[in-house]
């Protein structure tokens, strides 16, 4: 009897956790990410992720001008409406150096769209892409995971475009990619 | 009886059951060959036939929607054509006869702000001097080398239209895709000038979008130097892409259009119809995935099929049930058989038994 008492609490205990799950836990959802490579690129994205995340401001940080305010993936019941919620994309994606030279640094250009493959433009932007220079060595024909993440405020991001446009080698020269327009399907 | 009507009333019938019953005794060729193959030559016939036709009919309305798609632009642009002509010669006509720049100036200051869609406009003598433009920031000496000039003067002066160029820098902005379209400023019996105006291509793309090609197709529009005006799928915005290797592009295409099927680098099949758009020498180019649009007829293929693997599967519950009921005859045959013959046999010992008696 006491065993079966035991197992009831515990699948109660279980079942109340998951049916709060979902309003305790910040938003978490996978973007579709298409990667675009030039021709002759001298780094190859290999493959590309995209999550968009729900953070909120932790509510026991003051925030500070100029520092870094410290986020919270849990949703606290007693401050609801009280601390706003922001939403990063973050990526991870794997990249390969396809050249002999060592790379130091690289420039993503990342193209947010929605469901009708229309740019979201991301207030203060000039333009729809956001740019993320990464400092990271890439050795002569290795694979190297990046990692990246940008503020956004619209949700309707459906696909998120990620492209390698600037590449700075060991030597100090620099691969950029052509001033010709980029265009997917074929 | 001839030799050929004996074969076909005799010797035909003969080999026809002869065949049959040896197809009788075994089941399985009797299904393979009798239901199953026949099922699915049908099958396939009518999926060939049905695909071929779907095809054809998919690159007729391709064809229609690519046609659709240019006669939008072509009577777009011949009503731009008009609409600059009506305003050029309402009162740049005399600016440019007394040489005053700053009514030319006025004017076209007045025809960018009527004309919502313009970016900027030039007005050029017919050696391509700059005489007035607005903005004024875009301002140039002289136009004689540009494309689009030498476009509207050759063969003679007529109104054209550019192939897509970036706009001049100004302020360090992004620089949109813009198109020139020229229109030539005619007197008496000479040519006075050339207004240029020059629209972004948002403006063509806003032209088409209510022409859809479903399902996941697209429509796209190239220029005479074989570069993108409006496609739907880019990415980052630059210099116009130069796509002639590009099928439907390479493709010679008369006033009438063409259609094609071909493969992409990723061996994906598409059909596409190309449509050029009036004189201008731009192509018009409604493109689709093959598969997408044979879904319907892949679809409905799909379920046949299904149907005839359950119809297969029923008539060899039923064949199997018969041959058990064959089979079950067959025994009550041999059993029927052999106790004839024990009768017979019985009979024969029992006249033996009585023969001997009576002696």
């Amino acid at each position: 009897m006491n065993r079966l008492r035991r197992l009831a609490l515990w699948t109660g205990a279980v079942a109340i956790i998951l049916a709060i799950g979902p309003w305790a836990w910040a938003m978490q959802k996978t973007i579709r990410s298409k990667v675009h490579n030039y021709e002759h690129a001298p780094v190859l994205i290999r493959r590309s992720g995209v999550t968009l995340i729900e953070a909120y401001f932790s509510p026991t940080q003051l925030p500070i001008p100029g520092g870094k305010v410290k986020q919270s993936r849990v949703r606290y019941a007693n401050r609801k409406g009280i601390t706003p919620s922001a939403f990063m994309l973050k990526g991870d994606l794997v990249c390969q150096n396809q050249f002999l030279q060592p790379v130091q640094a690289l420039e993503l250009t990342i193209v947010l769209l929605d469901a009708f493959h229309q740019p979201i433009l991301l207030p203060g932007q000039s333009g729809p892409q956001i740019v993320q220079r990464v400092m990271m060595d890439i050795a002569p024909k290795q694979e190297q995971p990046i990692e990246w993440e940008q503020q956004v405020s619209d949700l309707d991001i459906f696909e998120v475009a990620v492209v390698v446009t600037r590449v700075r080698f060991a030597d100090g020269s620099v691969w950029q990619a052509p001033t010709e327009e980029l265009v997917d399907i074929f | 009886m001839p030799p050929l009507r004996q074969w076909f009333h005799v010797s035909f019938p003969r080999l026809l059951s002869d065949w049959l019953l040896r197809f009788y005794r075994r089941p399985l060729s009797f299904l393979l060959g009798l239901v199953f193959i026949p099922l699915l030559i049908v099958v396939v016939a009518a999926y060939q036939v049905n695909a071929r036709l779907l095809r054809e009919q998919s690159l007729h309305n391709l064809g229609i929607t690519a046609r659709l798609a240019a006669e939008i632009v072509d009577r777009t642009l011949q009503e731009t054509w008009r609409l600059e002509q009506l305003l050029a010669q309402e009162g740049l006509a005399d600016a440019i006869k007394t040489r005053r720049p700053e009514a030319m100036q006025r004017q076209l200051e007045a025809l960018v702000q009527l004309m919502p869609t313009a970016v900027s406009a030039h007005m050029l003598d017919v050696s391509g001097r700059v005489l007035a433009a607005y903005p004024p920031a875009l301002e140039r000496a002289s136009a004689a080398e540009e494309g689009w000039f030498r476009e509207a003067r050759e063969p003679a002066w007529h109104p054209s239209v550019s192939a897509v160029y970036l706009q001049d820098e100004a302020d360090g902005a992004p620089r949109p895709k813009v198109v020139s379209v020229t229109c030539p400023l005619l007197g008496h019996d000479d040519v006075l000038g050339l207004l240029q105006v020059e629209y972004r291509v948002d403006d063509v793309k806003s032209w088409l979008q209510t022409v859809r090609v479903e399902p996941e197709g697209f429509l796209y529009v190239v220029d005479q130097q074989d570069q993108l005006v409006v496609y739907p799928y880019q990415v980052l915005p630059g210099t116009p892409k130069r796509v002639s290797s590009w099928p439907p592009v390479a493709q010679p295409v008369d006033r009438a259009g063409s259609t094609l099927v071909f493969k992409d680098r990723h061996q994906r099949a598409w059909l596409a119809a190309v449509q050029p758009v009036g004189r201008t020498r731009w192509r018009v180019i409604a493109t689709q995935p093959a598969d997408a649009a044979m879904r319907t007829v892949s679809h409905v293929f799909v379920w046949l099929g299904l149907m005839c693997v359950l119809l297969f599967g029923l008539i060899v519950l039923i064949s199997l049930r018969w041959v058990r009921l064959h089979e079950f005859s067959l025994d009550l045959l041999r059993q029927n058989s052999k106790l004839l013959r024990q009768l017979q046999q019985h009979r024969i010992s029992r006249r033996k038994d009585d023969g001997e008696g009576k002696r």
